[in-house]
């Protein structure tokens, strides 16, 4: 049988939210009668979403593929800014529902035709009634388009109560405007060969409506006391890790600073072995007459004015070379502290890795998320980042040359064990 | 073999098999069990049975005293006849016999058959399954798996759990005292239903089941009722055979054979199938010692699972109309079922018969669906597992874990190795399994490696360090490891990369439809590519058949590197001792982690009610703690030295002892020179002066060397200087080289020269090990004892009571990059201390670990041994590394007739073999456990029941010692043993061969032979890339 529609008809309803989707960047997605979630499974794609709630009468449906709904391992190996908050309900459209209320977009693709008429009524007050979202997608038959349809009789699907015509359809549409102040516009997917499209109209007919502004409320019946209404059941619901997420930010920035400060401490090593002046110094710290020198206390400083670093401070010169100096001359040696500690002032981190800087936001935050972290070792007065240093030593090498402590075998002669002979047996 | 071929041919042939040699003999019934072999140049592919015999009730008296065979139960086994027409699926990539030598056959049974015509009855039902051409019931098997979302990961038909071989039913023949048995014994297929329909013979396996009918018109009543096939025209489904029909045998308790060709059972004769009899494995030697593992016993709620057969009539083709249409008859089958298009499993027993009406949408045409009851199983039964495996799937995926490869992780646990932009998941790898013990879930620690970077970053920080041989580094770092993807959790393996492609470029969706990478990301993920000239990576996906077996997957997978992570650990800090040793900290996990893991694991399915629906949906219900049984510790072994000789101790380490008693031989080193670099003048000074310190103790010889300082340290200096002393000083016995750092080139082209082209035992040691002065002494007695054993000294022995044994060690090693041959090592012993040792290896097709060159190498060392001891040893015993259970039955099939034909080469030449598959990986830990708490189990403790699997002989050995981490025991299978050795001699045997590996004075996770075998195969693989000389083979040069 050859396909009708190239894509295949839901997938191309699918497609027109989500080119609505991308076009309109709506932050709070429903889908009402989300089925197995399928038209959710590409939202999640679309990180502009920022909630996103599938409601279905029949859970064990959504249970079947909500899983599917999971963060991807992707998502925990580079968190990124967004947000992202999937969850799912059963539940009745024709009954409210506080947690649906605000959305920017609600979707009913093929929905509203298993509703018998009463229903439909509740539906229309409880979605454009309550929920008061800011736009409504709602797509349903067109039963003009049934006569091109092979070998159908009667509606598409036994569950349908009914199938409108274009004309029905759009009275319906705009009575549903005028009394709850929404306006509409029609279309539709699944064009109709050439020469009919516009005696028989689109397969699945479409209408985007958008809530009138300044007319929140005008209609709207007075539920706004009772939030509490839930009578939904939340079947799933999962949060995406993001960056704004503090824990999520802490972990990645954590994880950047230490080892970009584990690169810049080998760097500078590498360095000071291949020049032996300066390995003979051996003080980093000592002012250098040329060039930009962050000392502590100009760190400090920034850090007190909430500058947002010293690229900054550099103005617009050569960065470059700005950075350069300023890792290799403000790494220094911790030798007080005893054990040997590369001290690294963030300031430095900051301006040498630009992700650093980033996801830290400004100096002072950086200063702020590192301070109370266990796995990041920091001076004394915060303002730099410490690496232990450790010469080259090697060792502990493989298992064969392992040396330790052993008990001692105890000596015996041949033969305590009685000589046995398996051939025997 | 042409699967039209007439069946009376057939039969003819098998009931021609020449009896074998080691066949059983009436003499040997009351044995139990005997296997044969037997050698035959009949057809193709020929069979082989395994026959159990057992002297059971009064029947058997009475039989007993017929003139031919006693009763006889028989267990017909698998056959790996292939087809030459390929028709099989998955099994036929293996079955490359080369055309020369003749098909074995290997055969674990009676056949004494006379009495051709007492088949008579069976005959026209036979002919009707010969000619039956195969349809791939594995196939749909497989696809069913599939469409469960089980990946069949074997290729061969032992793989999935429940196609592997099901010896509970089959075959239970008793024959009468007309020695009907014969016909078991040329059982060519493995009679059981559901997997066996791979070729045309297996077909005739079926129908040989016919032969057992005398057995019923007899009356026995006996729980292994062989079964008549049963078989249901249906339409082709494949366009293979032209026609095709599906062989439903497994209709029980048929007394005639004329019911066989009506298609509805008589009513109650179906009965629930039985267990078989376990076979014997356990030993007794040793201290009794409590145990845990990570297995939680897993009870079954449900007394049976129904299988059922679906016939629709008229047929329907396509798969997923099928699974459509019995969907709508939820409300007759319930909501838990398993079907694979054909055969319904369900946890509920339904009428007999059931018929059911469903309407075609596409022509509204009615549909009958006939559903069949054809067998109860238990629901322990193999056939459930895979059923039961999916419920886990579910299980992991709500306790929210993520699947990666085959395991499930928890990324919110993830440890973050900052230093090296990794991150570890935590997680499981779990599975349900039936062991001798019944039902486990077995659930291992696992710990994925993941890199914080995409494919891209890599390479552009690869491009960064060196931009003239970028593209091969990137071949180096990329191919070969695994990947994931940041749009879905699909793991794929890098096979190349196109350097030619860019995001830019199209392909071909599904649908005919071209798209760039580009555009097809964006719309279908939002993800907009950044990089636009990045290059493509390549995965060759595994030939497979998508659901339904229709389409085949083939072609390459395109992958944008942006769009990418590597997972696993980094090659270049493989290398990182110290980077290494921070990742080890947290995946090694102590007993006590390990545990805690577990039962957390536990904690959270039992606190899940959601999981706890799902498992009950099969009636599972899961114990709330881990498995604790009896183990053993087999006793302390005795080493041997020259004059002196010791008990182990509780850590079985010596490595004090040998260094102050004489090896029992060392070779005089009168002639031997040391290369170093300049730089490395003083620690070579060193080192030879405290060589020659320590080697009066253990009674080596030692003039000064010959030393050679090299102007630099360049490869080439190394080789042309080591090459040209060579040609000056032709009795140098030994080479030295001092070497600073890792270098693999230079390693390779040291060994290449000394192994291959100037055959000369050498020793490469890195700078770094002997440049600390206070373990100068103890590296200096290693590298003597090492250097010792190269030139064919012997350090220590254990005391074997075999005669004139050989104890052969097989292992192959497979290069990662898929870009060199396979090779496998193999190594035997040559004298009765097992301080000899002669070795070879051959070169193989890539990826493939069936042993081909087994034969050569297997005749090369009989000769010479026979050469060194003027005999043939009496008994060989080969430990053969890196089988995985899916490849048991192609090891048992190809393997041991290779090595059993190689016999006859002698004249009068019959020695007892014993074939032990050795199986490192597995996921069975082992605890200790005592005073209510888990530890690490003592070396030499020895598990061998509950855990152990039905089919096999087999056991877990833990020889080793361990200082950190878990208890990870060695699993040892017993293939086949002609050599009468029983449990206990095996258990102690390999216990004993684990204590002879001269580079480390202490026991070792596998036997020595196999990690000798291992350590040849890895150098020739790795680093020779060809067969090391001839010269060295008696000598364990590549230590």
């Amino acid at each position: 049988m050859n396909p009708l529609f190239s894509p295949a008809l839901h997938q191309q309803r699918h497609q027109f939210v989500i080119n609505f989707v991308k076009m309109k960047k709506p932050k709070m997605v429903a889908d009402l009668g989300c089925n197995d979630c399928k038209l959710l499974k590409q939202l999640k794609f679309h990180r502009e979403i920022e909630l996103l709630v599938g409601v279905d009468i029949n859970g064990d449906v959504i249970k079947k593929k909500m899983r599917g709904l999971a963060p991807l391992s992707a998502n925990y190996l580079q968190p990124t800014c967004d947000q992202l908050c999937v969850e799912l309900y059963q539940g009745s459209v024709t009954q409210r529902d506080a947690r649906l209320r605000g959305f920017h977009l609600v979707t009913c693709i093929e929905l509203i035709e298993h509703l018998t008429l009463t229903d439909l009524d509740h539906f229309t007050a409880v979605v454009f009634g309550y929920m008061t979202p800011l736009s409504v997608i709602i797509s349903t038959p067109n039963s003009e388009y049934n006569a091109l349809l092979p070998g159908l009789s009667g509606f598409r699907h036994r569950d349908h109560k009914f199938e409108w015509n274009r004309a029905e359809f759009r009275s319906w549409a705009l009575k549903v405007c005028l009394k709850y102040s929404y306006k509409v516009e029609f279309t539709g997917v699944g064009e109709a060969p050439l020469g009919m499209q516009d005696s028989v109209g689109f397969c699945s007919q479409i209408g985007v409506f958008y809530r009138l502004e300044g007319c929140t409320g005008c209609n709207v019946l007075p539920f706004s006391d009772e939030e509490d209404v839930s009578p939904y059941t939340l079947l799933y619901s999962v949060k995406y890790p993001s960056l704004r997420d503090n824990n999520t930010l802490r972990r990645v920035l954590v994880s950047e600073v230490l080892y970009w400060a584990e690169q810049l401490k080998n760097r500078w090593m590498e360095e000071k072995s291949s020049d032996r002046n300066y390995n003979s110094t051996f003080s980093l710290t000592e002012e250098r007459a040329e060039g930009f020198n962050p000392t502590h206390a100009a760190i400090e400083g920034w850090l007190a004015e909430g500058m947002d670093g010293p690229v900054g401070c550099c103005g617009t010169g050569d960065v470059d070379k700005c950075e350069e100096m300023l890792w290799r001359n403000s790494l220094k040696l911790e030798s007080g502290t005893g054990s040997g500690y590369i001290s690294i002032p963030l300031a430095v981190l900051w301006s040498c890795c630009p992700k650093v800087s980033e996801l830290g936001g400004s100096l002072r935050n950086l200063r702020h998320l590192l301070m109370d972290e266990p796995h990041v070792n920091m001076s004394q007065d915060g303002a730099a980042v410490l690496v232990k240093y450790q010469e080259q030593d090697e060792e502990d090498d493989d298992a064969y040359l392992e040396d330790g402590e052993y008990s001692e075998a105890s000596w015996c002669s041949h033969g305590v064990e009685p000589e046995e002979d398996w051939e025997t047996v | 073999m042409d699967p039209r071929k007439p069946p009376d041919h057939r039969d003819k042939a098998s009931a021609f098999w020449p009896g074998h040699g080691r066949g059983l003999h009436p003499e040997e019934l009351a044995v139990g069990r005997g296997r044969g072999l037997m050698l035959t140049t009949v057809g193709p592919g020929l069979g082989r049975a395994r026959a159990l015999l057992i002297p059971d009730d009064n029947l058997q008296v009475q039989a007993a005293s017929l003139p031919s065979i006693g009763p006889v139960f028989a267990r017909g086994r698998g056959l790996l006849a292939l087809p030459d027409d390929g028709l099989g699926f998955g099994r036929a990539r293996e079955l490359n016999f080369p055309p020369t030598p003749p098909k074995v056959g290997l055969s674990r049974g009676v056949i004494l058959a006379k009495q051709e015509p007492q088949l008579g009855p069976t005959h026209p039902f036979e002919t009707q399954e010969v000619d039956t051409p195969t349809l791939g019931q594995k196939s749909t098997l497989v696809s069913m798996f599939r469409g469960m979302g089980v990946e069949p990961i074997t290729t061969c038909g032992r793989g999935i759990p429940a196609v592997g071989r099901k010896a509970a039913e089959e075959m239970g023949i008793r024959s009468t005292p007309v020695g009907l048995a014969s016909a078991s014994g040329s059982l060519p297929g493995d009679s059981r239903d559901n997997s066996s329909s791979l070729s045309p013979q297996m077909m005739g396996g079926l129908g040989r089941g016919q032969v057992m009918l005398p057995s019923h018109v007899l009356g026995q009543d006996k729980p292994q009722t062989p079964e008549p096939p049963i078989v249901h025209p249906i339409k082709p489904q494949s366009p293979e055979p032209p026609t095709t029909q599906r062989l439903h045998p497994p209709l029980a308790g048929k007394k005639d054979a004329s019911v066989l060709l009506t298609t509805v059972p008589p009513k109650g004769d179906l009965k629930m199938e039985a267990l078989p009899v376990p076979l014997n494995k356990a030993g007794s030697k040793g201290t009794p010692i409590s145990i845990g593992s990570n297995h939680i016993a897993v009870q079954c709620k449900n007394d049976a699972v129904y299988q059922y057969h679906v016939t629709f009539i008229p047929n329907v083709e396509s798969m997923a109309m099928r699974f459509g249409m019995l969907k709508d008859h939820r409300p007759t089958t319930g909501e838990v079922v398993a079907f694979d298009g054909s055969i319904l499993y369900l946890p509920v027993k339904m009428s007999d018969e059931v018929v059911l009406k469903s309407l075609r949408r596409t022509d509204n045409e009615e549909i009958e669906i006939k559903i069949q009851l054809t067998k109860i199983l238990p629901p322990t039964s193999d056939l459930c597992i895979p059923f039961y495996n999916v419920v886990l799937r579910r299980v992991m995926k709500i306790l929210g874990l993520k699947l990666v490869g085959r395991n499930h992780y928890d990324p919110e646990s993830a440890v973050v190795i900052d230093k090296h932009r990794l991150q570890v998941w935590p997680g499981y790898s779990t599975s349900i399994k039936r062991t001798d013990g019944g039902l486990y879930l077995s659930v291992d620690v696992s710990h994925k490696v993941l890199r914080n970077d995409s494919v891209l970053n890599v390479m552009n920080n690869l491009y960064q360090q060196s931009k003239e041989n970028f593209q091969d580094e990137c071949t180096k770092e990329f191919v070969g490891s695994i990947v994931i993807t940041r749009y879905n959790n699909r793991t794929y393996r890098i096979d190349a990369i196109d350097w030619n492609k860019s995001p830019k470029d199209t392909f071909t969706l599904m649908d005919g439809t071209k798209t760039t990478f580009m555009s097809y990301y964006s719309k279908n993920y939002g993800i907009t590519i950044k990089e636009m000239t990045q290059p493509l990576l390549v995965h060759h996906p595994k030939e497979r058949s998508n659901q339904g077996g229709r389409q085949i997957i083939t072609g390459e997978i395109l992958l944008v590197p942006e769009l990418t992570f590597m997972t696993g650990i980094p090659e270049k800090m493989k290398k990182d001792f110290k980077a290494m040793k921070d990742l080890t900290m947290h995946i090694n996990v102590s007993c006590a982690q390990h545990t805690h893991s577990i039962m957390q694991l536990l904690k959270n399915i039992a606190s899940s009610p959601e999981s706890l629906k799902e498992l009950d949906r099969w009636g599972l219900e899961m114990d709330s703690k881990i498995l604790t049984i009896e183990g053993r510790t087999l006793p302390p072994e005795t080493i041997s030295l020259k004059t002196s000789s010791f008990a182990t101790s509780a850590d079985v380490s010596w490595s004090r002892e040998i260094v102050r008693d004489f090896s029992i031989s060392s070779v005089p080193l009168n002639m031997w020179a040391i290369f170093y670099p300049r730089r490395c003048a003083d620690q070579t000074e060193e080192l030879v002066s405290t060589l020659k310190k320590v080697a009066g103790p253990i009674g080596v010889q030692l003039e000064r060397p010959i030393r050679v300082e090299l102007r630099d340290d360049r490869t080439d200096t190394y080789v042309k200087t080591i090459h040209g002393l060579l040609n000056s000083e032709p009795n140098l016995q030994l080479v030295v080289c001092i070497m600073v750092g890792n270098r693999d080139d230079l390693y390779s082209a040291i060994k290449k020269l000394c192994c291959v082209n100037s055959p000369i035992p050498s020793q490469a040691i890195n700078v770094r090990t002997i440049s600390q002065q206070q373990k100068l002494r103890s590296v200096a007695q290693k590298i003597l004892l090492q250097v010792n054993s190269k030139l064919g000294g012997e350090l220590w022995t254990v005391s074997v009571p075999l005669k004139n044994l050989m104890v052969i060690g097989v292992d192959v090693h497979h290069d990662t990059s898929k870009k060199h041959q396979s090779v496998m090592g193999y190594v035997a012993s040559l004298n009765s201390s097992l301080t000899r040792w002669y070795s070879r290896v051959t070169f193989q097709a890539p990826t493939e670990e069936l042993i081909i060159g087994l034969r050569v190498c297997l005749l090369a060392s009989l000769q010479k041994y026979y050469e060194v001891n003027h005999s043939l040893p009496d008994k060989i015993v080969v430990y053969r590394d890196g089988v995985s259970d899916g490849q048991l039955n192609m090891v048992e099939q190809y393997e041991i007739p290779q090595l059993l034909q190689c016999f006859s080469t002698f004249p009068n030449y019959e020695p007892k073999l014993a074939f032990i598959v050795v199986q490192k990986r597995i996921s069975t830990t082992l605890y200790s456990w005592t005073a209510n708490s888990f530890g690490i189990p003592p070396p030499g403790t020895v598990l061998d029941h509950t855990l152990t699997q039905r089919n096999w002989v087999d056991f877990y050995l833990m020889a080793h010692h361990i200082r950190q981490g878990c208890g990870l025991p060695t699993r040892y299978i017993s293939l086949y043993n002609t050599a009468n050795l029983t449990p206990d001699h095996l258990q102690r045997l390999t216990f004993k061969m684990c204590h002879l590996y001269w580079n480390w004075s202490g026991t070792i996770r596998v036997p020595a032979p196999c990690k000798y075998a291992h350590k040849l195969a890895f150098l020739a693989g790795q680093y020779l890339h060809s067969e090391p000389a001839i010269q060295l083979a008696d000598k364990l040069f590549f230590l």
